[in-house]
Order: C-alpha cells, then sequence, then structure tokens
C-alpha cells in the first residue's frame, strides 16, 4: 500500500458518459440542446450549483431514459469538462401530475400543464441523488478505457455494500 | 506481493484510490494517471510503507 485518494469526478470523456448511461438503461443523446425539468425555479427548490438560473434545461446533449419523461442536461463548465443537472421532483408521493405524456413538442414542460409528467424521482432512482451512481458508473467506465489502453487488465468486483472497484494489475 | 491499484467507486459520486503491492512512492506515478483522468483529488492519506523504502536507504547510509 502506499496511499488512498479520495477524487471528486470531473467529466470530461463523453464516450464514458455513454457507456455508463447504457450500464443503468438510458442512452445519450448527443447535440440534444434541452432537457425536461419542472420548467422553473419556485421557491426553495435546489438548483444545481455552477449553473445559471437562467440557463436551466439548456444543454449540450442530454441523457434520456425509457419511460421516464424528465431527463438529465450534460452542461459544459467554463473550465472545461462537463456537469449533470436534473430536476429530482416529482413522483408518486409528492403531488406530480401524472397524465398521458405530450412532451416539448407540444409546447414544452410547464408547471400548469396537466399533461405534463413530473417524474424526476424515477430518475433519481435510476441515476442516484445528485446523479451520484451515474458519475459512479462513468468513473468506472473511464478507469477501464484508460486501463485497457494502457494494457492493464482490470478485474470488476462488487462489494457487499453494492458499490463496484476496478482492481488493476500493474505489471 | 502483486501491484495493483484499487479504485473504489461510491454510489454518491466520489472515488477512492489506493495502491497495494508498491513500496514507497513508486504508486504516485501510476496511480497519478488514473487520478488525473477522473477528476480532482481532494484528500490523500499516506499509507505506512509510504516512506518504507526512504527509511531502507537512510539505515544503509548510515
Amino acid at each position: 500500500m502506499s496511499h488512498i485518494s479520495t477524487i471528486e469526478v470531473c467529466i470530461t470523456d463523453l464516450d464514458a458518459l455513454e457507456s455508463a448511461v447504457k450500464a443503468l438503461g438510458g442512452r445519450l443523446v448527443r447535440g440534444k440542446k434541452t432537457y425536461n425539468w419542472y420548467g422553473e425555479v419556485v421557491n426553495s427548490r435546489r438548483t444545481p450549483k455552477n449553473i445559471d438560473k437562467s440557463k436551466l434545461g439548456t444543454c449540450e446533449h442530454a441523457i434520456e431514459f425509457p419511460g421516464i419523461n424528465y431527463s438529465i442536461g450534460v452542461v459544459p463548465m467554463a473550465g472545461g469538462g462537463f456537469t449533470l443537472a436534473m430536476d429530482s421532483w416529482g413522483g408518486n408521493n409528492d403531488g406530480g401530475a401524472f397524465s398521458i405524456y405530450h412532451g416539448p413538442q407540444y409546447g414544452g414542460p410547464h408547471r400548469h400543464d396537466r399533461d405534463w409528467i413530473h417524474d424526476g424521482v424515477a430518475l433519481e432512482q435510476k441515476v442516484g441523488k445528485d446523479c451520484g451512481l451515474l458519475v459512479a458508473h462513468y468513473g468506472y467506465a473511464k478507469t477501464v478505457k484508460l486501463a485497457q489502453r494502457r494494457g492493464l487488465p482490470v478485474r470488476k468486483a462488487v462489494l457487499p455494500d453494492g458499490r463496484v472497484q476496478a482492481r488493476i494489475q500493474v505489471r | 506481493m502483486n501491484k495493483e491499484i484499487v479504485i473504489t467507486f461510491n454510489k454518491d459520486g466520489t472515488i477512492e484510490s489506493e495502491g497495494n503491492g508498491f513500496k514507497g512512492p513508486e504508486c504516485d506515478k501510476f496511480m497519478a494517471e488514473f487520478e488525473k483522468a477522473l477528476g480532482k483529488e481532494t484528500k490523500r492519506v499516506k499509507k505506512p510503507d509510504w516512506n518504507q523504502r526512504g527509511q531502507i536507504q537512510q539505515r544503509a547510509g548510515a
């Protein structure tokens, strides 16, 4: 052993992000400039760090999951890389409006649109709180890609608590 | 002991990496590439054997 590092992940590799999204059952839609959310900031609801409130709902790429109306924005950061923006509002327990999905092509999301499904909770269940699970999968995909490029074998291990490990053999 | 880098991906999006089987700071160069590719290191804890090689050299020269 030598040292243990804690790392705050920066998303810089769209291919690795795409692998992570696929692993969770979703798809990365490259070039899609909007993502679905509640549509406006209400009172004390949390907003993502480092994102101008006026730009919420806009992105460089979007992440979608089958059967879930809300989606995730892949938003470029000023210093490089991307952050992930999502709205976790709306689900079975908070009075979200459940009806037929008509989608943005019918005028986009709006809080008063009864036909708009607010299902942020379902999205959060897929990707984890604050996209943590998705970020973890991104990290794994990025690690495997880098190890393979260097010709280093990687063994995947799943811990009892569900966390994933990459064990890289160094020659 | 085989040299191994173990990277654990937590569900909150944080990552922990650890070097096994390395002597002294040689693991730094192996781990740095992965750590740099993944993001920004926010915390580092050196394990007791991080200084192992340096101690041996000191004894030899004493």
